[in-house]
């Protein structure tokens, strides 16, 4: 798809059409909204679907068994013992049955159950792990969502702004963010942390934040933790998106379109609200694979910065070996993943008017 | 642009002796001619690869994790001096000597890293639209799942299933779980290279599908294949440095990345911050080594547009 | 006595970038009178685009003017630039004032521009519809409104876009707009649409339509037909040709290659040569006595002229290619494909000569030195 002729519908247009134009745009656009979604639907189903499926084979192909941690016990239990457990435990997981029985098990609980099996970690011993999980799932997206319209925005903002005239203090800015870009976040995260927390004081020291409940001193205490994970995050991600929008304000400040509506008269304004817009358009298809990224960034910084997401959870699943947590927050994940792109789908549907009524990529 | 690569189908249809290594050569040729200067950045890099190596390599630099004692005291939190560049550990490790390992392997990590997402996204980039039909549905439809297939979460969750990790496996995890978006780039080039008309000529000349692919198609996408393989290595760099953060890289201890070094000073960070030397300075090479990825990046962008080129 | 519209005096440009300096236009004379269709032919890269750009008044980024003088109905469009140094910085900013000025009051009004990429010159997230409403406002001051207000609109009394006044109806507008695009043969839909729903020749006759929109004096076309097939190139060349009947403009400089095409349409021809003019003649000589051997080359290199007046341009006919523009030659430009030179031809460039006294010709060539 050539991302410079991608279009967006325009207010006006809609407004000022002539009636029974109007009528049969919405016609068309309804349907094809519709086809849209359903299209999408289906697609992410099919990804979602897959996705489970290799997570429920992985464990089982790769090698040694699932519950490989046992053998940390062997030390402690004697061998028999530690026989005993492990045959326990795998009755317990059903994974002595034929593979294709345990496969139909854990479709079976997971489509119609929404059951992700139980925990085997010590205080929470016998929980099921989804009702473990989901208070989490607010965690991951209050840092994920916010995170990626301001970067989105911003960046782009940013390096649109500093390829439309490249002067020397918006080449700084711009090469600020870079660096900070550059910078690999985990390490960066302590980096703010030094400087916020130990010099500043701007943010509660290095602790863990509490766990979400109805009480304001809680919600404010969870609040004074949240800033330096979301700052983290936006600034280390915006110099991505200045990096391409930049280049294409480069490209697109000497357009045929920018040099011809010179002719015409244009202000130097209006100028570079088109260059602006056509060279942030293209930037929209690249929000699902910063999604992406953004949750798999998150995963990683939540375990440095102790925020209680859903990806310290799963990292403390590793540590303590907890199979079924394992299974539930990487499942749960994939789930976020998945409707998070259906989502910008959608929306970028709602701003193209090519891709919602042609519905090629 | 054109004149090259219809002399290369020209000595192709002349059936010379051995086509492989005629096109081998040509490429090569190409290679030097078109993208000089990302060339001269690689093979910097590959020299700067080499320095490291021999610098290992000599007589007391060999083991990063060499416990620094002199028979009567350990050289344990030293300061940087010109001895210990930047000072030792708690553990009475020499810091610039981790470091120097870490750069090293970091760096291998890397190309390998980028050589098997490359070599995927090559395959499934360039002979799904080339060869056409089922073929182009499926590696389409792959690519576009693959696309939305969270990374990292996959590839913490695969290694943290497996009881010992070696970093080649390590590396093939990363590896197979980072050419989509690479084989995604390189289709839609070579989607655009189709509907040129020298690709369609050649076609029309009878020229086998492999040898339009060798010998039109791959030194057109070149460009797209150098920049993808130098993306690779460094989100190879990155993803590793960010599993071994979580302790989950290469478990047997002995391969020292720059993730590892970070890793292996977390507690210094919390015990002794003011050992600012000690955690800074992998994350300063870290971020170096992706600001020499910048300029070899923004160094197609170039190749790619020379308006952008001639704006800038 | 003819009304000079446009006068070109000693005109140079270059181009300035990181890949140096490229003397595009380099000391180009000629004088346009009301009502001509004048040729500007020469080969690809001779700098026929970039005398365009510099006849605007608002050349684009990297086209510089250096000296010289375009006098657009006896307006001049460049201010000299000074000897000193020093005085620089001042001079540019006083130019870049009228540069604007330009923009707002010559362009459009004065002169019509219609670029050669006009494939892309239109803003491809916009309907037309909504770019010129864009347009409006921009030379304007307001978007025409919507609705009727209490205050009595004013009316539009011919169907001049020139009178659009601020407090016209915006349908009312639009509906002028689908007039004037009707002339071009445009269907009245188009204005609805995107551009990339636009055909080639569409995008090209929208463009000419909004280049006219103000009947300009002049109208400067380049390259309008190159991008297209045979037939929609008939079809413009009788657009043009019908503008001129409506009176919507009257002088036309028509830039091409296409040696066949110009013969068909213009009265006065202007053969260009590595920047510079080196012919200046009737259409109807150029062809049957072409005085300079540049000129000679070129139209003999045509094959035949079909009688719908297409041909096969074939300029290779010529061997050789023309210099590089980075460092130009002193001497005459084609001395290195001219089979007539002489010595001087290498040491100097040629003045212009008249050589059939009482034709309003020009060549500069040593050729017809006396
Ligand atoms: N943006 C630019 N930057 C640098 N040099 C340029 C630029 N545009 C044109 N030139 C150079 O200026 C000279 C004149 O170019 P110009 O576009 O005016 O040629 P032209 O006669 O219009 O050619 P064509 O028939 O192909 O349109 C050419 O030698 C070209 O190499
Ligand atoms: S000046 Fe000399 S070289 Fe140039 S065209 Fe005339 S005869 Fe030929
Ligand atoms: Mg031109």
């Amino acid at each position: 798809m050539n991302s410079l002729e991608m279009n967006v519908i325009e207010e006006e247009d809609l407004k000022t059409s002539f009636l029974d134009e109007k009528t049969r745009a919405q016609k068309i656009v309804g349907n094809s909204f519709l086809r849209l979604i359903l299209r999408k639907l289906v697609f992410y189903f099919l990804v979602f679907f897959i996705a489970i499926t290799l997570a429920f084979l992985i464990p089982r192909l790769v090698p040694g068994s699932p519950l490989y941690y046992i053998r940390d016990l062997s030390g402690s239990i004697n061998p028999v013992d530690a026989a005993i457990i492990i045959a326990e435990l795998e009755a317990l997981f059903g994974l002595d049955l034929p593979l294709w029985n345990q496969y139909l098990i854990f479709l079976e609980q997971f489509f119609l159950h929404g059951n992700l099996g139980v925990s085997i970690n010590l205080p929470t011993i016998a929980e099921p792990v989804f009702d473990l999980i989901a208070p989490r799932i607010p965690f991951t997206l209050m840092i994920v969502i916010p995170a990626l319209i301001i970067t989105f925005f911003v960046g782009n903002w940013v390096g649109a702004w500093v390829g439309y005239k490249e002067t020397k203090p918006r080449k700084v800015v711009y090469y600020t963010f870079l660096i900070m870009g550059a910078a690999p976040f985990y390490w960066f995260a302590y980096v703010l942390t030094d400087i916020f927390v130990q010099y500043l004081h701007f943010f509660p020291p290095f602790t863990s934040t509490p766990e979400f409940s109805f009480d304001l001193a809680v919600i404010l205490e969870i609040m004074k933790h949240y800033w330096l994970p979301l700052i983290l995050m936006v600034l280390v991600n915006i110099g991505g998106w200045s990096t391409g929008a930049r280049s294409m304000m480069i490209y697109e400040r000497g357009s045929g379109y920018i040099l011809y509506s010179q002719k015409l008269g244009f202000k130097e304004s209006k100028l570079r609200k088109y260059a602006y817009r056509n060279s942030i358009l293209p930037q929209f298809t690249g929000l699902n694979l910063n999604f992406n990224n953004m949750i798999g960034q998150t995963i990683i910084l939540e375990f440095v910065l102790f925020w209680p997401g859903l990806g310290s959870l799963m990292i403390s699943a590793f540590t303590q070996g907890d199979y079924a947590m394992i299974m539930g927050t990487f499942i749960i994940i994939i789930l976020v993943i998945v409707i998070g792109n259906f989502l910008i789908d959608l929306s970028y549907g709602l701003l193209d008017p090519r891709i919602r009524i042609g519905g090629s990529e | 642009m054109a004149t090259e690569t219809t002399l290369i189908s020209k000595s192709l249809e002349k059936g010379e002796k051995s086509p492989i290594i005629n096109i081998l050569s040509k490429l090569w040729g190409t290679i030097k001619r078109r993208y000089k200067k990302q060339f001269i950045l690689i093979m910097g890099l590959l020299v700067f690869v080499l320095i490291l190596e021999i610098l290992t390599a000599l007589p007391g630099m060999t083991d990063p994790k060499y416990i620094l004692f002199d028979g009567v005291k350990y050289h344990s939190e030293y300061p940087p001096s010109w001895k210990y560049w930047l000072g030792t550990n708690s553990t009475s490790q020499d810091v610039a000597l981790l470091i120097l390992h870490g750069t090293k392997n970091s760096l291998y990590f890397g190309i390998g890293c980028a050589l098997i997402s490359t070599a995927v996204a090559l395959v499934v980039g360039i002979f799904g639209p080339f060869i056409g039909g089922v073929w182009d549905t499926a590696s389409s439809f792959i690519t576009n799942i693959a696309m939305v297939f969270p990374q990292i979460p996959f590839i913490l969750f695969i290694s943290s299933l497996m009881a010992t990790r070696s970093w080649v496996t390590v590396m093939l995890i990363i590896g197979l779980f980072s050419w989509p978006w690479a084989a995604r780039a390189i289709r839609s080039q070579v989607l655009t290279l189709r509907e040129r008309n020298f690709i369609k000529v050649s076609k029309m000349s009878a020229l086998g599908n492999m040898k339009i692919a060798f010998s039109e198609i791959i030194p057109n996408v070149l460009s797209y294949v150098i920049l993808v393989f130098s993306i690779s290595f460094g989100i190879g760099i990155i993803t590793e440095a960010g599993i071994s953060m979580l302790g989950l890289g290469d478990s047997s201890g002995n391969f020292v990345t720059l993730g590892y070094v970070l890793w292996y000073h977390q507690t210094e960070y919390i015990l002794n911050q003011n050992f600012y030397h000690i955690w800074l300075s992998p994350g300063i090479v870290l971020t170096l080594i992706f600001l020499i990825f910048y300029v070899i990046q923004s160094s197609f962008i170039m190749t790619f547009n020379p308006r952008t080129r001639e704006n800038m | 006595m003819t009304e000079v519209v446009l006068k070109v005096e000693d005109l140079k440009g270059v181009y300035r970038g990181s890949f140096g300096t490229v003397y595009a236009v380099d000391g180009v004379s000629f004088n346009v009178n009301k009502g001509d269709i004048i040729a500007i032919a020469g080969e690809s890269g001779c700098g026929k685009s970039s005398l365009a750009e510099l006849l605007t008044g608002s050349p684009m980024p990297m086209l510089h003017y250096e000296s010289g003088q375009v006098t657009v109905n006896e307006t001049p469009l460049y201010l000299p630039k000074p000897e000193d140094k020093s005085k620089l910085g001042n001079w540019e900013k006083e130019q870049e004032e009228l540069t604007n000025e330009t923009r707002k009051e010559i362009l459009c009004k004065i002169i019509g521009y219609v670029p050669q990429s006009s494939q892309d010159s239109l803003n491809p997230v916009k309907k037309i519809r909504s770019f010129l409403l864009d347009v409006m406002k921009q030379r304007i001051g307001t978007k025409p409104r919507k609705r009727i207000s209490k205050r009595k609109d004013e009316v539009i009394e011919d169907g001049l876009v020139e009178d659009i006044k601020p407090g016209n109806l915006r349908s009312e507008v639009l509906n002028r707009v689908k007039d004037h695009f009707g002339k071009l043969g445009l269907d009245e839909d188009v204005i609805n649409r995107y551009p990339h729903e636009l055909s080639g020749g569409m995008k090209q006759r929208a463009v000419i339509g909004i280049s006219t929109l103000w009947n300009p004096l002049i109208l400067i076309a380049d390259e309008p037909t190159s991008a297209l097939d045979v037939t929609t190139q008939k079809l413009l060349i009788e657009t043009f040709m019908h503008l001129r009947e409506l009176g919507i403009v009257e002088t036309i400089l028509y830039i091409s290659h296409d040696i066949p095409t110009l013969a068909q349409i213009c009265n006065k021809c202007i053969i260009m040569y590595a920047g510079k003019l080196v012919e200046y003649n009737d259409m109807q000589n150029i062809i049957n006595s072409p005085l300079h051997p540049y000129t000679e080359g070129l139209v003999h290199s045509i094959a035949s002229f079909n009688p719908d007046g297409s041909a096969e341009t074939d300029l290779t006919a010529i061997p050789g290619r023309p210099p590089n523009l980075r460092n130009p030659p002193i001497g005459c430009g084609f001395y290195d494909r001219c089979t007539k030179r002489m010595d001087i031809c290498k040491e100097e460039f040629p003045p212009f000569y008249t050589p059939n006294e009482g034709e309003e010709s020009k060549v500069a060539c040593w050729l017809y030195k006396k």
